[in-house]
């Protein structure tokens, strides 16, 4: 669970803190960025799957928040006045301070239910994986997904006012952040990896076996309301 | 069997949460933030039902497993 966390946390801060600045400016101020610099920039992520494997704390701690920096001293520009200007600078500052701050909480906090240690035997308190867990590469994928189906609105080939793209980026980032920390690193996890978020979940479903009269004439009817208004915003073209 | 279906019906609904995020993307690009927020609420509700499905495919993979 915490590596799930620790792929999405790691996924939008570094979207946050290189990718996104980058792009923007590239395209609004034209930054001139090479092939080296995009490398640079892409460093983080090739570093994040050792990070988030558990195995050496120290990546976690200080390997990945580290490869940022070549990026950062490559790409001064990145840390330009010009690009974080505004309120929207502020907002984008803010966000990476807050991104950063759960990635370490993440890290250093204690294992909600490590087994007791066997005194006769060396082995670690809890099994570490030598392998990126499935949950995690697959909720870097859908992160890195999200992000890039907003940034291609933005920095496509189109003419997409500052203001327009800031809005943007800010959903795709929020929408990145539910997907991946929410969704996948909370409620997916919990089932996947908790046996007793399983069993409490198992324990819900049967409850749920049995809804009132009331409730399903209720989702029954949100449901339907829901299907005309997408029929009706596509079909008549209420825009 | 159950399990594989409800996997595949869960990365379906992953596909298509992406593809309206893309679409709204474009709509808050365009500054129709109306029409973008609809499709961002109509994306996490589908990344919501897909981690529902996920779930739902973990307990019927695992069922006698406390």
């Amino acid at each position: 669970m915490r590596a799930t966390l620790l792929a999405a946390i790691g996924a939008v801060f570094t979207g946050l803190l290189l990718v996104l600045p980058a792009s923007w400016g590239a395209r609004w101020l034209g930054l001139p960025i090479d092939g080296v610099g995009w490398a640079t920039i892409a460093l983080p992520y090739l570093v994040l799957p050792f990070a988030i494997r558990g195995t050496r704390p120290w990546i976690a701690l200080w390997g990945w928040p580290a490869s940022h920096l070549p990026a950062l001293v490559a790409l001064r520009s990145l840390t330009d006045r010009a690009v974080h200007e505004g309120s929207g600078g502020l907002w984008a500052l803010l966000a990476v301070a807050a991104t950063g701050t759960a990635w370490f909480l993440v890290c250093l906090w204690p294992p909600r239910r490590a087994p007791e240690p066997d005194a006769n035997d060396d082995a670690p308190a809890f099994p570490v994986s030598r392998r990126v867990h499935p949950l995690s590469a697959a909720t870097l994928v859908i992160v890195v997904a999200i992000t890039a189906a907003f940034h291609q609105a933005v920095f496509g080939d189109r003419d997409v006012e500052p203001l327009a793209a800031n809005v943007t980026l800010l959903v795709g980032a929020v929408a990145a952040w539910y997907a991946g920390v929410r969704a996948f690193g909370g409620k997916l996890a919990d089932v996947l990896l908790d046996p007793s978020a399983r069993r409490r979940y198992r324990a819900s479903l049967v409850l749920q076996r049995r809804p009132s009269r009331g409730s399903l004439l209720l989702a029954v009817g949100l449901a339907a309301v829901a299907v005309l208004v997408v029929l009706a915003w596509y079909l008549v073209d209420l825009r | 069997m159950k399990n594989a279906v409800l996997l595949l019906l869960a990365t379906a609904l992953f596909a298509a949460c992406v593809w309206f995020f893309a679409i709204s993307g474009d709509l808050f690009a365009k500054k129709d933030y109306l029409a973008g927020i609809l499709h961002v609420i109509a994306g996490l509700a589908l990344v919501r039902a897909g981690v529902e499905l996920a779930r739902l495919a973990v307990i019927s993979r695992q069922r006698g497993v406390p």
